[in-house]
């Protein structure tokens, strides 16, 4: 029958550029970009599970700024 | 985005049938499908709206209480026998990079009444409704299903806002409703995929709360903000409730106003209540007229009878006075003397010039007794004569008037009677027009819509103040945070929780910049694309001056003076507003959708039509656009206009048979 | 001889019930009975049908009658006396003669009324007055 397709469309692009195209931190950005497609995978479900990601990744970015 | 095929199967009046459509070489973008009113072409559309969302979105009358399934086929099925339901619709990107086939599937079995029966396959049903929906793609050298094709279709093809790619020329009407804004605002952000930003912040929001109420080691002040911060939050979630709560509550209200207006629309021919007015109207004028005609009546009537004995005796008449004429033409009207008067003379003894008559023998006695034997009765009556004379001269005018007042009379009561012919018509059509109506049910309807539009603007204002309420806790929230984060970087061990929850509140801030930004500028372009295309379709351009579309996606088309316009537009005006405004959907960066317009051109007046057809192609060069067209909109000039771009005609056969129907889709050329 | 000078019209005693009637039905509902006499006197006159009254009641008070009539009927009276105007000398003879043909023509105008509706009646009515006035037309 073919595997369940997933992510073959893209998330869309003025969402990405703006994000590429904005100043600021790297770490945020990176961030964003992530979590973004972690959005885009999990679309077609109403509530999704990935709070574990946020956090995980919240914890991983934010270690990488400097400390205010 | 074009439709390759289109396959059905027992679907309606298609017992087996598949359309190639596609897009042809050079430009050729136009797929016509020609047929008879009622042969099957808003059941075409039927059948694409059916296999994408499970509805028929532009079901008529005529089929709505008829079975999906096509009718002959039933009648074949013994009782309890199976058969399927089923419409297969085969997408392709313009590059024929992806394709996409959906196909939907219904089961259905004749019941002992003889009637379908729709069931569900406890194995294949996929659906709430008991269909079966499969969605597969081919991207690139890749294949594969979707787990969820009807969220991945409402991606593709937004279902809220398929009207404006699957338009149906008859409901012009519908189109820049009030409601539409949002519908369309909403249906944009899922094209654009501004939900995964808003779904984002949501995420962002709850983790920073998480972090928040984790952390161990806090202050009593920190603890008093956040238990403080707690509860407000609590207020928050129920003050949702309670929005969610009206703002459901109007949905029901505006779901039961749109059904009502409906009904009303179908149930009113035009204006039911101006036509209910001049029935009213024209019962008291046809009444007063009836009087004035019967007063007409009988006026001739009594002039007649008055003028007869006049005109019956007019020999007599004329005699009289020629007699009597005559007689004063002699000069015997009026006499010298009354013969009464001379017998009076003899009486007295006297003459009028004092001299004694009364001797026997006397001269002068003897000469007025000779006068007197000369003197005839007649003299004794001549001022009665004189008098008949005159009334006879009447008599004789008002004769030589009869004929022109008969006339007039006449004349008035033509009139009359016409009026009446003329009011006793219009009064037919409008009886014939509002037959069956009952205006009594259309008079509570109407009561009711104007409750639940009550009830509508009152909730509106509900919504108002709730949402008001809640951006008040939700400042006091914010308020709160600051004041937490404050507490928060006064500790260096909570330093960790600060980090965290500072990049929180970056990201959410930057999330929720470049979803403004981009709603913004999402529609800025659709409003740009728009105008233009707009302006140059519709052909009074000196009319209009600007078309504009507002952050809620309300549209605004402005005359010269400045002045809203959209509910004036004619039919054709409103028609090229709509293509526009596809058109300029199709900019919004994800939407790709072929075109499928019904009847396009029913509702336009024969001028404005082929300037429509001759816009449409170059409109949407690249898209592919299908025409559901009757023989009387598909004219030679109108043809001529679309040929270059006409990849491939087509006509629909229908027959129509005791126990049902059949139609077929036969490649045609005029 | 002179007749006295009377002071009301008669009719026949058989007659007075057609009167009646006729004051019942349309055209004479808003009408007067000496209208219906004038009606019943056109129809004996044109028909030459002069009949003496055997009988006699009482129909209508002199006094009543309109100038216009009076005159119609003196007219009448002159043309039957051969032009000769001494007959308005006697009152009593001018309405008899008037009585006569009212007599002649009652009957007839009572067929002509209720044999159809009143619509056909006037519309005969109306005929016969085109063609009498067409007839005369010149002389007017």
């Amino acid at each position: 029958m073919g595997e369940e397709i997933k992510i073959r469309e893209e998330v869309n692009e003025k969402i990405k550029n703006k994000i590429e195209s904005g100043k600021y931190p790297e770490e945020i950005k990176e961030f964003l970009r992530k979590m973004l497609l972690l959005e885009f995978e999990h679309i077609d479900e109403a509530r999704p599970r990935i709070m574990d990601e946020y956090i995980d990744n919240i914890r991983k970015y934010a270690g990488k700024r400097r400390d205010e | 985005m074009m439709i390759d095929y289109i396959k059905l199967k027992n679907y309606r009046q298609y017992r087996d049938c598949k359309i190639n459509l596609g897009i042809g070489e050079r430009g050729k973008n136009i797929v016509v499908i020609e047929g008879a009113n009622g042969a099957g072409k808003t059941n075409l559309l039927n059948a694409i709206t059916w296999c994408l969302y499970g509805n028929e979105l532009h079901i008529s009358k005529k089929y709505e209480g008829l079975p999906v399934i096509n009718t002959l086929m039933l009648d074949k099925l013994g009782t309890g026998e199976k058969s399927i339901v089923e419409v297969e619709v085969q997408l392709v990107s313009n590059d024929k990079n992806r394709r996409y086939k959906i196909k939907r599937t219904m089961w259905i079995q004749k019941s002992e009444t003889g009637d379908a029966e729709q069931i569900t396959d406890r194995y294949q049903s996929n659906q709430q409704d008991g269909t079966k929906l499969e969605m597969f793609a081919q991207i690139g050298k890749d294949m594969g299903y979707y787990r969820d094709p009807a969220a991945a279709i409402q991606r593709l093809l937004p279902e809220k806002i398929n009207e404006y790619f699957l338009f149906d020329g008859e409901r012009l009407d519908d189109y820049f409703k009030e409601e539409s804004g949002e519908i369309i605002k909403e249906a944009v952000f899922k094209i654009s995929q501004l939900e995964l930003l808003d779904r984002m912040v949501t995420h962002l929001s709850h983790a920073k709360n998480e972090f928040l109420s984790s952390s161990k080691g806090l202050t009593p002040e920190v603890k008093e903000l956040q238990d403080g911060k707690i509860k407000l939050q609590e207020s928050l979630e129920k003050m949702k409730d309670e929005l969610d709560k009206l703002v459901d509550s109007q949905k029901v209200a505006k779901k039961h106003r749109d059904k009502l207006n409906k009904e009303l629309r179908e149930l009113s021919p035009g204006n039911i209540k101006k036509l209910a007015q001049e029935r009213i109207e024209l019962n008291t004028d046809l009444s007063q007229f009836e009087v004035n005609l019967d007063e007409e009546r009988k006026g001739k009537s009594d002039y007649l009878i008055d003028i007869t004995p006049s005109i019956f005796a007019y020999k007599p008449i004329a005699q009289t006075l020629q007699i009597i004429s005559k007689q004063k033409e002699a000069g015997d009207i009026p006499p010298n003397y009354k013969k009464n008067f001379l017998e009076k003379l003899l009486e007295k003894g006297v003459c009028i010039c004092t001299t004694i008559i009364s001797k026997k023998d006397s001269k002068h006695r003897k000469s007025i007794e000779k006068l007197l034997q000369n003197c005839d009765e007649i003299t004794n009556i001549s001022g009665e004569l004189i008098e008949l004379s005159g009334e006879l001269r009447n008599i004789k005018e008002q004769i030589s008037g009869f004929d022109e007042k008969r006339i007039n009379y006449t004349k008035k009561i033509k009139d009359l009677e016409e009026q009446i012919r003329r009011k006793n018509e219009r009064l037919k059509k409008i009886e014939d027009e509002i037959k069956g109506c009952d205006i009594e049910d259309i008079k509570r309807k109407e009561e009711k819509l104007e409750e639940y539009n009550n009830e509508i603007s009152k909730v509106d204002e509900k919504i108002g103040e709730k949402k008001i309420t809640i951006d008040n806790i939700k400042l006091k929230i914010e308020s709160l945070d600051e004041d937490l984060l404050k507490e928060i970087k006064k500790q260096d061990k909570l330093k960790e929780l600060n980090r965290f929850c500072s990049f929180c509140d970056s990201a959410l801030e930057i999330a929720n910049e470049i979803k403004s930004e981009i709603m913004e500028e999402t529609r800025k372009e659709i409003e740009k694309k728009t105008k233009k295309e707009f302006f140059d379709i519709i052909w009074k351009k000196e009319t209009y001056k600007n078309v504009k579309i507002d952050d809620s996606y309300n549209f605004s088309v402005l005359d010269q003076s400045g002045r809203e316009s959209i509910g004036t537009l004619s039919a054709g005006e409103r028609e090229a507003l709509t293509l526009s405004f596809i058109a300029g959907l199709n900019t919004v960066s994800g939407f790709d959708a072929p075109m499928v317009i019904d009847t396009p051109l029913a509702r336009i007046d024969p001028e404005a039509r082929e300037n429509i057809a001759k816009t449409i192609p170059q409109y949407f060069g690249g898209t592919q656009i299908i025409l559901l067209v009757t023989g009387s909109e598909y004219t030679s000039p109108v043809r001529k206009e679309l040929l270059k771009n006409i990849h491939k005609e087509y006509k629909i056969d229908f027959k129509e048979f005791k126990k049902g129907c059949e139609a077929e889709v036969m490649p045609y050329g005029k | 001889m002179e007749s006295k000078a009377p002071d009301r019209l008669y009719c026949r005693k058989s007659d007075r019930e057609i009167y009646d009637l006729l004051k019942k039905e349309e055209p004479f509902k808003r009408k007067d009975l000496i209208h219906i006499f004038m009606m019943a006197l056109s129809a004996g006159y044109m028909e030459k049908n002069r009949v003496k009254l055997d009988t006699k009641v009482g129909l209508i008070l002199l006094y009543h009658v309109p100038r216009e009539v009076k005159s119609i009927m003196k007219a009448i009276a002159i043309a039957e006396e051969d032009g000769n105007l001494n007959v308005l000398l006697d009152e009593g003879k001018v309405y008899s003669i008037a009585e006569e043909y009212a007599t002649g023509g009652i009957k007839i105008l009572k067929n002509k009324v209720l044999s159809g509706d009143f619509g056909s009646y006037i519309k005969k009515l109306e005929a016969e007055l085109i063609d009498k006035y067409e007839k005369n037309k010149k002389s007017l």
